[in-house]
């Protein structure tokens, strides 16, 4: 039952994104251009640029993300949906499920397949950005997970980024340390696989845990 | 049991009570203030390798524990306000954040300071102090929620969650921090102290002072908070005549 619920939702999100593909195309955009401004405000050096790469491209993804978070929930608050789904409680985690699953497609995977272009734009070898492909991929659930917790924090806020940011990204700091961490030593050409077992880890974790507590924001947001 | 918990349930009690604690808050808080700085400040002797500069010590390490010691106490609020729906747990929540916040605001400031001579310089991306900043972070994202959240009864809930939420956080973002880069002193309280009985009675004093201080401003708060959300209830009427 539940199952063909989930079915017909992310169906129904992915129709959405198709026929207004601006909406995961301007993040996109954002995502590249992000990256363009820092050969500007650095230095466009080889060394340079090499040094800071990883950093350079996480921030950017951070950023893009956060574009694309403030109307995760908040377009389904306005039409009414998102109150129906809350009434019927069967409804609700199927909902939530699809609703992120459609934005790890419709975002995430667009940025992870535009990532290597960035690495090469900002001159990193084939090999780091193998690595920095990998913590992207395994970073990007937490990102979302914890990103969307933000977006049903702030549905009723109706503030915009800002808000978002300051509550989103104190709670990503730990995540930028361990993937840039990966980074880093993998560049000096050490063993990296105990960090990506935290990355993973970490993912588990949020994936356990934040869907209930969106749910529960969610009900006290619609009330 | 319902006699002793209507204190913390009731706002008429709640108010009561707060208001026979408070000169008694008051005095305790006086006397350790005053040992404490005195002792601290006068006979205390120098550190071997700090000199005087050490004493900011009487001000950074309380405001340090005080900012961790109000985010946990408001976290714990936060789980009593969603649980058992406490109206008095929610308002201790909200009422502590911004003392909280000052805290910590305290304690980078004093950390900076004491920074300058110590290390040469004003600010480094240590483990604890990177910390500490993204606890302020953290207070200063409760803070700007709550206010832009319209509902009262919504307000509370919401922000109660991003409480518990940033609560599960700190000990990740505090291991991943630390794990990142290191260089604070360790921590001068331990259970085997490693700093002198001289030098750390009047650390302990000036912890006690800065707990007070925290539940003298708090109750302040929550009273002022009670009269003017009872202010429709006969009570309230009775307290401001024998105000006046």
């Amino acid at each position: 039952m539940s199952h063909s619920i989930f079915r017909t939702l992310l169906q129904h999100e992915l129709k959405s994104y198709y026929r207004q593909a601006a909406k995961c195309l301007t993040p996109l955009a954002f995502y590249l251009l992000v990256v363009c401004l820092f050969p500007f405000a650095l230095n466009a050096e080889k060394t340079v640029l090499q040094t800071c790469a990883a950093g350079i491209v996480w921030i950017a993804l951070l950023l893009s993300l956060l574009m694309s978070f403030p109307r995760l929930f908040a377009d389904d608050h306005q039409e009414g949906s998102l109150t129906q789904y809350c009434l019927q409680d069967t409804m609700l985690m199927p909902y939530i499920s699809a609703k992120m699953l459609a934005h790890a497609f419709m975002h995430i995977l667009p940025c992870l397949l535009l990532t290597p272009i960035l690495g090469l734009l900002l001159y990193l070898s084939v090999r780091d950005i193998e690595i920095l492909w990998l913590t992207i991929l395994l970073g990007s659930p937490i990102l979302l997970l914890i990103g969307s917790l933000g977006a049903a924090l702030t549905l009723r806020a109706g503030q915009g980024s800002a808000l978002l940011a300051l509550i989103l990204f104190p709670l990503y700091i730990p995540v930028l340390i361990l993937a840039l961490n990966c980074v880093t030593l993998a560049t000096a050409g050490r063993p990296i696989a105990g960090l990506l077992a935290w990355l993973c880890a970490y993912a588990c974790l949020c994936i356990a845990l934040i869907p209930f507590a969106i749910k529960a924001i969610l009900k006290i947001g619609v009330q | 049991m319902l006699s002793w918990s209507k204190h913390f349930l009731v706002p008429k009690y709640c108010y009561r009570l707060s208001e026979k604690l408070l000169p008694w808050l008051t005095f305790v808080w006086i006397l350790s203030l005053s040992y404490g700085l005195i002792a601290g400040l006068w006979f205390a002797p120098a550190d071997y390798q700090q000199g005087d500069g050490f004493r900011i010590i009487y001000v950074h390490v309380p405001a340090a524990i005080m900012a961790m010691a109000v985010y946990s106490l408001m976290a714990i609020a936060a789980v009593l306000s969603l649980v058992f729906r406490l109206k008095i747990a929610a308002l201790v929540m909200s009422l502590s954040a911004p003392i909280g916040a000052a805290f910590t605001f305290l304690a980078l400031v004093t950390g900076s300071l004491w920074g300058k001579p110590m290390w040469g310089t004003w600010w480094i991306w240590d483990a604890r102090l990177t910390s500490v900043l993204i606890l302020f972070f953290l207070y200063l994202a409760f803070m700007a929620l709550r206010s832009a959240l319209p509902e009262e009864k919504t307000r509370d809930q919401i922000s109660a969650w991003l409480l518990i939420i940033g609560f599960i956080n700190i000990p990740i973002i505090h291991y991943s921090v630390q794990w990142w880069n290191t260089l604070h002193q360790g921590a001068s309280l331990k259970w085997d102290p490693s700093i002198a009985p001289s030098m750390l009675y009047p650390l302990l004093a000036m912890i006690l002072a800065f707990a007070l201080f925290y539940a003298l401003i708090l109750l302040q708060r929550l009273q002022t908070e009670l009269l003017y959300r009872e202010r429709k209830n006969p009570w309230v009427k009775e307290v401001i005549d024998e105000l006046s």
